[in-house]
């Protein structure tokens, strides 16, 4: 009796712990109640460091709405005050300032929605510049100030995006890899000081009254010139100098609009070279003590000395494929046809009949002895065959391309002006 | 004995219970407790503690490091959990991941050596395009992984984009317009590839792939949007149509549903969407001529004839001046479409006038000068008190009314 009594006791305590436990087991809140997505997503952020337990404590009591405030500056604090990185403040604080907002601007767009068709029937839209004044500009102008003002009072002034900058300075960096790392990292700071000083030196000028420069602002801007010359030759051998002006001249990037010409190292290191001397001889023409005739004659000249070198430094071959890649009517046909796979004579030989044609209508144009009807008759004859011809280089579906782009001038042979 | 084995079974049962109840207890407490500054959050956080003057009081403790999580899904959940509302986990979660994709973005920046013609660069570029377009892809695949949606936090977008934006997406739901305005940007990027593999010389297997795109993305708009609204934003992207046709309606009596029904007309002559999207080749002269009688025609039948006469006036520059001065001097439109025929019969009498190989010089000014004279009075009679203010702005018509016709510049002419 004693002993079933002790059983049934027992049984009990069985019943009571297991409910115990059940009940104990229910109450832990677990993190995978919140709805997560399916399938699952490999990425990982891996500039975020990651907590040292990936879901949130269980019953950890605290709710979004406890940072929230209709105090956006609380807000905001609140944010700053747990560790919210900077940039997801801004953006916590811009996404409520829009969602604020939003319910204004829509209701303003609502009540002008009725208006669209008006608008566009008066001509509204089409003077864009007048919308701001119209009486739905000006209320969406009020309220675009208001949350501009709003942003800066909660976040202070917007900052300039620096992604350009940084993309800049990729760049760079890549284009001088050349360079060793040590060496371009020290040009590059460098550059900036010297930027920086020449920023300064602007800024000052211009909070004058008259914003020009004096002769000692003058003298300030060749010192610093001066200053980073002398410390670029210091870091860099006259030969890495050298190659530092060359490719990063004016007049450096040349081969990058000459579709259908690759210029070996060799070939871009000599015509860059004749290339700067040309711009320097530009540089001389300035002279105001030049007459116009004088100018002219020294214009000739140095374009005249610029091609015989360029003749010089070229086979003959090669110097053939650069005289068409700068000429723009051989551009236009190269386009089309290297977008049909055709091999870069057919361009050649299509500029060949449009140099002809050309010449041929300007002929005509220019003969007095032919009477209007004559003169335009004889235009349509050489149209006409030039656009047989070029048919039968190109194929007519080319050609059909090419008048599309840049062949605009065969419609033109038939013009007699 | 029989009774001996269910006592030690249900005692063991005891025993094995109670370890398990404690072992579950002291989980249970060693979870709460294994970081207590970081769950020692008071239940309620006042303002007052958190206040921006009160930055010397303890910091409160709930790190936002609990909330992000490298694991997007995680960030997403716990944000859930701690009951941020829906719409903002979305902007910072797409916020963060834009971040992210900015910076991935912002590796291996293309480079070419001085020599490298331009075939090789375009070569560089293009694969850099199809990397940062890959990328672009992936951050949208993931956004929609973890939000349900496509999404790109477009809210400033609608704002910055001007007025015309606003008013032109402002009949949708902001959540829409964003959804919409990721959508063009999806295709028109799509759509800016082929045209850049075809180094923008678009052939006619790049149109085909560009009309394909094209269908794919009215059929996702179509999935997006209802069909009114659809027809409406469809309506108002062909409105552009007007603009470049340089079409008026001055003084036409025509309601905002005619308007509506001249605009979707348009759009056989012109699909402004479609042709903008797929590059388009300009209409041969005579095709451009063939649709524009189509139109012309079905505009006359919306119209009628005599809304359709007013129509062809209002394509009038000298009709549209004169009736922007009497609008703006409180006239009636009568007064503009008298002025205006005055100034038609006028300038037809003074071409007779002027040809009339019968009249001598004298003979002519004479007669020029009594038209003016009578045109200006008819006019004069016609404005009142505005009148002057007519001499001195439009009106300066009269003049070339007794001008002499200039001589013609004919094309043998050097």
């Amino acid at each position: 009796m004693k002993t079933r009594l002790i059983i049934g006791f027992s049984l009990a305590l069985n019943v009571a712990l297991a409910a115990a436990i059940f009940l104990s087991a229910k109450k832990s809140p677990s993190p995978d109640h919140a709805p997560m997505a399916t399938t699952p997503v490999p990425v990982v952020n891996p500039q975020s460091p990651p907590p040292a337990d990936g879901s949130l404590p269980p019953g950890l009591p605290f709710r979004w709405s406890q940072i929230a405030s209709k105090d956006l500056k609380i807000y905001r604090d609140h944010l700053r005050t747990i560790g919210c990185p900077e940039l997801t403040v801004r953006e916590i604080m811009r996404a409520v300032i829009n969602e604020l907002f939003g319910p204004r601007r829509q209701s303003i767009l609502a009540s002008f929605q009725g208006q669209y068709w008006d608008m566009v029937l008066h001509g509204d839209l089409v003077r864009r510049q007048g919308l701001p004044q119209t009486q739905y500009g000006q209320a969406l102008s009020l309220l675009v100030a208001e949350r501009q003002q709003l942003i800066t009072d909660v976040l202070g002034q917007d900052v300039l995006p620096a992604e350009f900058e940084r993309e800049r300075l990729a760049n760079l960096e890549q284009k001088r890899s050349w360079l060793s790392p040590e060496k371009r990292a020290k040009l590059m700071a460098l550059e900036a000081k010297h930027q920086q000083q020449l920023a300064e030196w602007a800024e000052s000028l211009g909070s004058r009254v008259n914003g020009m420069p004096t002769a000692e602002d003058q003298e300030r801007l060749q010192k610093w010139q001066q200053e980073f010359d002398e410390s670029e030759q210091q870091l860099l051998t006259p030969k890495e100098l050298d190659e530092l002006n060359l490719r990063e001249s004016d007049v450096a990037d040349w081969a990058g609009s000459r579709p259908g010409f690759n210029p070996t190292e060799d070939e871009w290191r000599l015509l860059t070279g004749l290339r700067s001397q040309y711009e320097e001889s530009q540089r001389t023409l300035t002279n105001p003590d030049l007459t116009d005739e004088e100018r002219m004659a020294q214009q000739n000249e140095a374009q005249a000395n610029f091609d015989n070198a360029v003749k010089a430094a070229l086979d003959p071959d090669r110097l053939a494929q650069y005289q068409l890649a700068n000429n723009d009517q051989y551009q236009a046909l190269h386009n089309v046809t290297q977008r049909y796979g055709l091999p870069d004579s057919v361009a050649a030989q299509s500029l060949n009949v449009q140099q002809t044609a050309q010449t041929q209508a300007a002929q005509v144009r220019a003969n007095p002895d032919l009477s209007p009807e004559a003169r335009q008759a004889a235009l349509n004859a050489i149209q006409q065959e030039t656009e047989q011809t070029l048919s039968q280089i190109l194929g007519p579906k080319v050609l059909s391309s090419y008048k599309e782009y840049g062949g605009d001038w065969i419609a033109g042979l038939g013009t007699a002006e | 004995m029989k009774l001996r084995n269910p006592l030690t079974i249900s005692l063991a049962c005891n025993l094995a219970l109670v370890i398990a109840l404690v072992v579950m207890r002291r989980g249970s407490a060693a979870k709460t407790n294994a970081s207590p500054s970081d769950t020692s959050l008071p239940a309620t956080v006042t303002a007052a503690k958190l206040s921006p003057t009160a930055t010397e009081t303890p910091v409160p403790v709930v790190p936002w490091r609990l909330i992000a999580s490298a694991d997007y899904r995680q960030y997403v959940a716990n944000l859930r959990a701690v009951g941020c509302p829906e719409w903002l986990l979305r902007d910072i979660i797409v916020a963060d991941i834009d971040d992210l994709y900015q910076q991935k973005s912002r590796t291996d920046p293309v480079s070419f050596a001085p020599w490298q013609g331009t075939d090789q660069r375009r070569k560089a570029s293009r694969g850099r395009s199809a990397k940062l377009n890959a990328l672009r892809q992936e951050k949208w695949a993931l956004v929609k992984s973890l939000l349900g949606y496509e999404w790109d936090n477009h809210g400033d977008e609608v704002w910055n984009q001007g007025f015309l934006t606003a008013l032109t997406f402002g009949f949708l739901p902001d959540d829409k317009v964003s959804q919409v305005l990721l959508l063009k940007d999806q295709y028109a990027e799509s759509a800016q590839n082929i045209r850049e593999d075809a180094n923008f010389i678009l052939i006619g297997e790049d149109r085909a792939r560009l009309q394909t795109l094209y269908d794919e993305f009215g059929a996702e708009m179509s999935r997006l949007l209802n069909p009114s609204e659809l027809d409406e934003l469809q309506l108002r992207a062909q409105q552009s149509f007007l603009i470049a046709h340089d079409m008026h309606f001055d003084g036409v009596a025509i309601s905002r549903e005619e308007l509506r029904g001249i605009v979707r007309l348009s759009k056989s002559f012109k699909d402004m969407a479609r042709d903008e999207f797929v590059s388009a080749p300009p209409l041969s002269e005579a095709e451009q001529a063939r649709r524009k009688e189509a139109f012309d025609a079905q505009v006359k039948t919306l119209l009628g004839p005599g809304r359709y006469a007013d129509y062809q006036r209002a394509q009038d520059f000298n009709f549209r001046e004169t009736f922007e001065f009497t609008q703006r001097n409180a006239l009636p439109q009568t007064a503009a479409i008298r002025i205006y025929d005055a100034r038609r019969s006028a300038e037809a009498q003074s071409n007779e006038i002027q040809k009339d190989g019968n009249l001598s010089p004298e003979e002519r000014a004479a007669a020029l000068a009594v038209l003016k004279a009578a045109t200006m009075n008819t006019v004069s009679s016609v404005l009142g008190g505005s009148y002057h203010n007519y001499l001195a702005g439009p009106g300066h018509w009269f003049n070339a009314l007794v001008q002499p016709p200039e001589p013609q510049t004919g094309s043998q002419t050097q």
